[in-house]
């Protein structure tokens, strides 16, 4: 959270030149903390926070490293084996082709995460700068970004996604990231315009502006350190939304395809065992919403600790 | 006022057109560079040239900009425009086999329009009851249970719910009920299924519109409970208590009428929502409707098909949020448009 630390210093108002508070030296102890360091202080007190955290993590590590899980490969398939119940060597049993689904479950995480966590960065960064530019600018450039923001909004999600996905043909990972992207960035857009519009003629902004400070140096320097916050708070909400996103995607059938492992193939392939072996279909779904639930519960924490409305 | 309606509806058109040329655009890009989507019908046969080109020009993939990748087609464009705005009936297109679009559609529609108006008036009575309840006593064991019940429904993904519930309600549930004798079949049969089924058209929806609700139903109530929880302390709400009016009537008149705003705002431009989540609503219960149209036409490549069924809910959902724009200026004088 150190960088986060760093770039809040913004918040209180003070341009100051670089130094912020440094996280080895805590700024918990201090009397006027910044917005940040009380919202981490008072994050690190909240149990679902740091339960959510953790399983975050959890899920992360099980996405980067699949290899420090498990031992198994989830493509030594064996017909023979098929539909075995869990034992204590494999805890998830085996699917329907006879492949260990424990391993099957672990490097289902990465596809997940990793098109959730690359369409968020896209969304931010793309649909924040959109955003700040037609904050501050306003006038044409605002008149065109907010109708482009409302032609891609007007198309439902799943709806659009399904569209493109279709017509796209090619249905991986990257496709769909572009997807998710591509239907996802106005809201975070549309967040951020809010708040650069709320604190463009705040008194601050104006001094700095009489003293001659450049364009760029006003939007990045005074104004958008403001929607910082907004922005973290719908960005890990919508990670979690992403995850869900891609298996739904997945199991209408028109996301990753077999092959792959993933968490929505799982629970797309064994929906019809239900009966018989709800374990099939129970692990993927816990797992898939486990992770969404953390990302939701993470997002609502950030907004409470980062709204001082709520202190 | 009269200003801001003249605006809003100046702004509709340019959006609509936008979104219309986006859906355009891509289908020409499809065609563009995958070919001739009427090959789709072979399957990994090749057809004779001659048939192939009649078929090709019956369905209208003839145009020559077709073939030049990254065209828009702003011919084709224009032509689409004048099937769908300027022709009576409206022209959506037509799938591989010739049957119009709309009629396709036509077909559906029933079966989601039941499934919509069941979704909305569950999240619409369960959601703002439960809001309200939680709302008026925060901190309760009411207020607790709405908000951690509400971030499980709002967390679990919509397919994952439907695929437990038609597990569990529709099948093992189900399966006890339809063994006791003195249950109706409209309970047992009807109500309690884990699909479809066209002797209960009504019937057995009910739980399908639910679980297309649910996810709505958890986001009216917190919804309600913040607004109610704002409002509740407000002057004009205290100064109601204090000339003597009834709990009942401060409640139910003065309260509710300001906080239930920011929800019909909600409900309005969810039925745009609530028509994108049929699509696995419909899949997962084998509801014959508009969903799952698009999903099988999705699913063989059928983009005709895709398109002008989504060109069509488009405009539904532009027009619905129009009205819910419209609406919010009529119900909330306060906010001023200018």
């Amino acid at each position: 959270m150190s960088d986060l630390t760093s770039a809040g210093t913004g918040v209180g108002g003070a341009p100051v030149a670089g130094d912020g508070p440094t996280p080895d030296a805590p700024a918990s102890k201090e009397r006027n903390a910044s917005l940040w360091a009380d919202a981490r202080r008072q994050l690190l007190r909240d149990p679902t926070f740091v339960i959510s955290f953790c399983y975050v993590l959890l899920v992360g590590s099980m996405a980067a490293v699949p290899k420090l899980w498990t031992s198994q490969d989830p493509r030594a398939c064996s017909t023979d084996r098929s539909r075995v119940s869990p034992s204590w060597e494999h805890p998830f049993g085996f699917d329907v082709l006879g492949c260990d689904y424990y391993s099957h479950a672990i490097y289902g995480a990465r596809p997940s995460m990793v098109i959730a966590v690359m369409a968020t960065t896209g969304i931010v960064l793309f649909g924040g700068t959109l955003g700040l530019l037609a904050g501050y600018y306003g006038g044409w450039a605002d008149t065109i970004i907010s109708r482009v923001m409302d032609i891609v909004l007007s198309l439902p999600f799943l709806l659009g996604a399904i569209v493109f996905l279709t017509v796209i043909k090619k249905q991986n990972p990257w496709t769909l990231t572009l997807v998710l992207f591509l239907l996802a960035w106005p809201t975070i857009s549309r967040i951020t315009r809010g708040s650069v519009i709320s604190s463009k003629d705040l008194d601050y902004v104006h001094a700095a502006k009489a003293v001659g400070a450049r364009n760029s140096r006003l939007m990045f320097r005074h104004i958008m350190p403001n929607a910082i916050a907004p922005m973290l708070v719908y960005a890990t909400i919508v990670l979690g939304s992403f995850v869900a996103a891609e298996a739904t995607l997945t199991f209408l059938g028109v996301g990753l395809q077999p092959p792959t492992q993933s968490w929505g193939i799982m629970i797309s392939q064994h929906q019809v065992y239900f009966l018989e072996d709800p374990w099939l279909l129970l692990f993927p779904c816990g797992l898939l919403v486990g992770t969404v639930l953390s990302f939701i519960l993470m997002g609502d924490a950030l907004r409470d600790a980062l709204d001082p409305k709520f202190r | 006022m009269g200003r801001y309606v003249i605006r809003r509806l100046l702004q509709f058109i340019p959006t609509v057109l936008g979104t219309m040329f986006l859906l355009h655009y891509l289908t020409s890009l499809a065609i563009q560079f995958s070919g001739n989507p009427a090959r789709a019908l072979f399957g990994d046969r090749t057809p004779p040239p001659a048939l192939l080109k009649a078929i090709t020009e019956r369905l209208g993939y003839d145009d020559p900009c077709l073939s030049q990748r990254g065209n828009p087609c702003l011919g084709l464009f224009a032509d689409r425009l004048q099937n769908i705005f300027l022709t009576f009936p409206p022209d959506f297109g037509i799938n591989l086999r010739q049957r119009p679009v709309t009629e396709l559609v036509a077909d559906a529609l029933p079966f989601t329009l039941k499934l919509l108006v069941i979704a909305i008036l569950f999240e619409a009575i369960v959601g703002i009851a439960a809001g309200v309840l939680a709302g008026l006593r925060s901190g309760s064991f009411v207020d607790y249970l709405v908000k951690i019940s509400t971030v499980f429904v709002i967390s679990v993904p919509i397919f994952v719910l439907g695929l437990v519930i038609r597990e569990f309600v529709g099948v093992k549930f189900g399966n006890v009920l339809r063994g006791q004798d003195w249950i109706p079949d409209l309970i047992s049969v009807g109500v309690f299924t884990p699909g479809f089924k066209p002797d209960y058209p009504f019937a057995s929806l009910v739980i399908p519109g639910m679980v297309l609700g649910a996810t709505s139903l958890a986001v009216t109530a917190r919804l309600t409970r913040t607004s109610i929880m704002e409002n509740i302390r407000a002057d004009y709400v205290r100064t109601a208590k204090a000339k003597g009016l009834a709990t009942k009537r401060v409640i139910g008149v003065h309260t509710l009428r300001n906080s239930l705003i920011p929800v019909i705002t909600f409900l309005g431009v969810d039925i745009g929502a609530a028509m994108a989540g049929a699509v696995v609503t419909e899949s997962i219960f084998n509801v014959p409707g508009i969903g799952r149209l698009v999903t099988l036409a999705a699913r063989s490549g059928e983009s005709s098909v895709v398109i002008g069924v989504v060109t069509m809910l488009v405009l539904v959902v532009l027009l619905a949020n129009l009205l819910v724009d419209l609406l919010y200026a009529v119900l909330d004088p306060r906010i001023r448009y200018e």
